[in-house]
């Protein structure tokens, strides 16, 4: 560290030092001091300088400060941080930030001022620039949000012809089927007696396939509905809406099937015809999917794993060829063919309801061992 | 039996016609059955308009069917109307239709229909609900 004679020498060394402008005049605007900074800031050499007026400095437009800083100066206030505009020696304009102090003699009183200017040129530019960029920024934020606007009218607009469509789907599709239907079951019904086995079948069997084009258009029609817009979540007393559900359905009794449930179920979140849909499709399968002869024997149960809860519908039926399950839940998806009745739907709309309640569903199983289907929902809080 | 209720169905779909007809026939239903073709017709008949004032030909049905949707005025547009007649505010109306929609459902009772009836597909189902109208709307039923 080099020495200094005394601690004026050492300040004189920092004003020297500094990048800033440090500059000293009296209250009349004269300079009385200029360092090496203004020099490198405003061009002027300290020869130049002293002794000149601080006017010079200053751009033609703002030559008003000058009188407002001199008179807060004789106040005895400080300007901090104010900032403005001055000009070089070449005439170019300059953003400073600028502060401005009196100086006082011995006795206080205010006899000039130190002013320390730092060129902030390039700080303001990239201000500028922060702006402009979030002036941008936000100009394609709002282009993006009205396209969203728009796709999503868009959208609500082919959701509504959609509906429309699987409207006309269900009635306008359906009325022509009722009337191959009935017709057939007439003629059947009027010419019974005069018919015999062989000329019955064939018409039976069109009459089974009416049927079966018939549950596969209100199955559709149950799918497609299950796309548009969120279901209201609420809690679910599982249990209630089990018991809702074999209430309702002969074919869900004894002695048809031994249903049994392990009480007590665990609640979950979701949407009471959701999980309707969801278990009377599960129930319905493992109903059907049985040897023949057998009675179908179903375990209802649950289980809370952290804050899920997954419900548990056991069979004792045909089973499922693991390498099959993927498929399983697929649109369309039969993978016992011809040999039970279906429309391979019913379990692609347990998959999409269960996904709607935030859920998820899935199988366990082995080819002459039963199924265990699963769903699985958040649990009631 | 109330063999002097007459019933009014309302459909435009001719084989639907002719298999509810068959469909009474197996009940053994006697009471009138009058047709209207469309919406439209349906109000004309309820009102007595031009042929309709003949109330001898066209009684006033003491049941009225309602298919959902018919062209010029759809079965809503006839409830609606209904319901706003005094005369007709308390006609039993059965709403048929092809669709399962769950808010069609909701706003046809919320309109003032008595029942809502998907159409059976098959004639044994037909028949049964041909049964099910003799035996609880022509029969146990007490109107105003």
């Amino acid at each position: 560290m080099p020495e200094f004679a005394s601690s004026s020498q050492l300040l004189a060394a920092i004003v020297a030092s500094s990048d800033d402008a440090i500059i000293s005049k009296d209250l009349n605007g004269i300079i009385t001091s200029w360092n090496p900074g203004a020099e490198r800031i405003f061009g002027y050499t300290p020869e130049e300088a002293v002794g000149k007026s601080i006017l010079m400095l200053i751009p033609q437009d703002r030559l008003e400060e000058e009188p407002r800083i001199i008179e807060r100066i004789r106040r005895g206030e400080r300007i901090d941080h104010f900032e403005t505009t001055r000009q070089t020696k070449d005439g170019r304009p300059l953003e400073i930030s600028l502060s401005v102090s009196p100086i006082r003699n011995a006795d206080g009183t205010v006899v000039g001022a130190s002013k320390i200017a730092r060129d902030i040129t390039e700080r303001k530019q990239v201000e500028r620039q922060l702006t402009a960029a979030k002036a941008e920024l936000q100009s394609y934020a709002a282009e993006l949000e009205k396209k969203v606007a728009d796709r999503t009218q868009v959208l609500q607009r082919t959701i509504a012809e959609l509906e429309a469509f699987s409207y006309s789907l269900t009635h306008d599709l359906r009325a022509p089927l009722r009337a191959i239907q009935s017709f057939l079951q007439i003629f059947l019904e009027d010419h019974f007696s005069e018919l015999n086995e062989e000329s019955r079948a064939p018409l039976q069997k069109a009459i089974g396939s009416t049927q079966q084009m018939d549950r596969l258009i209100l199955d559709l029609l149950a799918f497609t509905r299950l796309s548009h817009d969120g279901v209201p979540i609420e809690i679910i007393d599982t249990e209630k809406v089990v018991r809702g559900i074999i209430q309702d359905r002969i074919d869900f009794q004894s002695p048809t099937v031994e249903i049994t449930i392990q009480s007590p179920l665990e609640n979950v979140m979701g949407n009471v015809p959701s999980l309707t849909q969801c278990l009377t499709n599960l129930l319905g399968n493992a109903v059907k999917f049985v040897a023949p002869g057998k009675t179908p024997r179903i375990k209802i149960y649950s289980s809370a794993i952290d804050s899920k809860v997954r419900l548990y519908v056991e069979d004792n039926g045909i089973g499922i060829n693991p390498g099959d399950a993927g498929q399983l839940f697929q649109m369309f998806s039969r993978i016992h063919g011809t040999t039970y009745a279906g429309t391979g739907i019913g379990l692609a709309i347990v998959k999409k309801a269960a996904a709607r309640m935030g859920g998820t569903t899935g199988v366990e199983s082995e080819v002459g061992k039963g199924s265990r289907f699963w769903l699985e929902l958040p649990k009631a809080l | 039996m109330k063999k002097d209720r007459s019933v009014l169905l309302a459909e435009d779909d001719e084989n639907d016609v002719s298999f509810l007809k068959r469909a009474f026939g197996h009940a053994e239903i006697t009471n009138p059955l009058h047709v209207a073709s469309d919406g439209q017709v349906a109000i004309d008949y309820l009102s007595g308009a031009g042929e309709f004032s003949d109330r001898n030909a066209y009684p006033l049905p003491g049941l009225l069917l309602l298919d959902l949707k018919m062209p010029r005025k759809t079965g809503m547009d006839v409830l609606r109307w209904i319901r706003s007649q005094a005369n007709l505010r308390s006609l039993p109306v059965i709403m048929l239709t092809s669709s399962v929609h769950p808010q069609e459902i909701a706003a046809a009772y919320e309109t003032g229909a008595n029942a809502f009836v998907t159409k059976p597909s098959g004639t044994p189902e037909r028949t049964e609900l041909a049964r099910l109208i003799k035996g609880f709307w022509l029969s146990f039923n007490q109107l105003p």
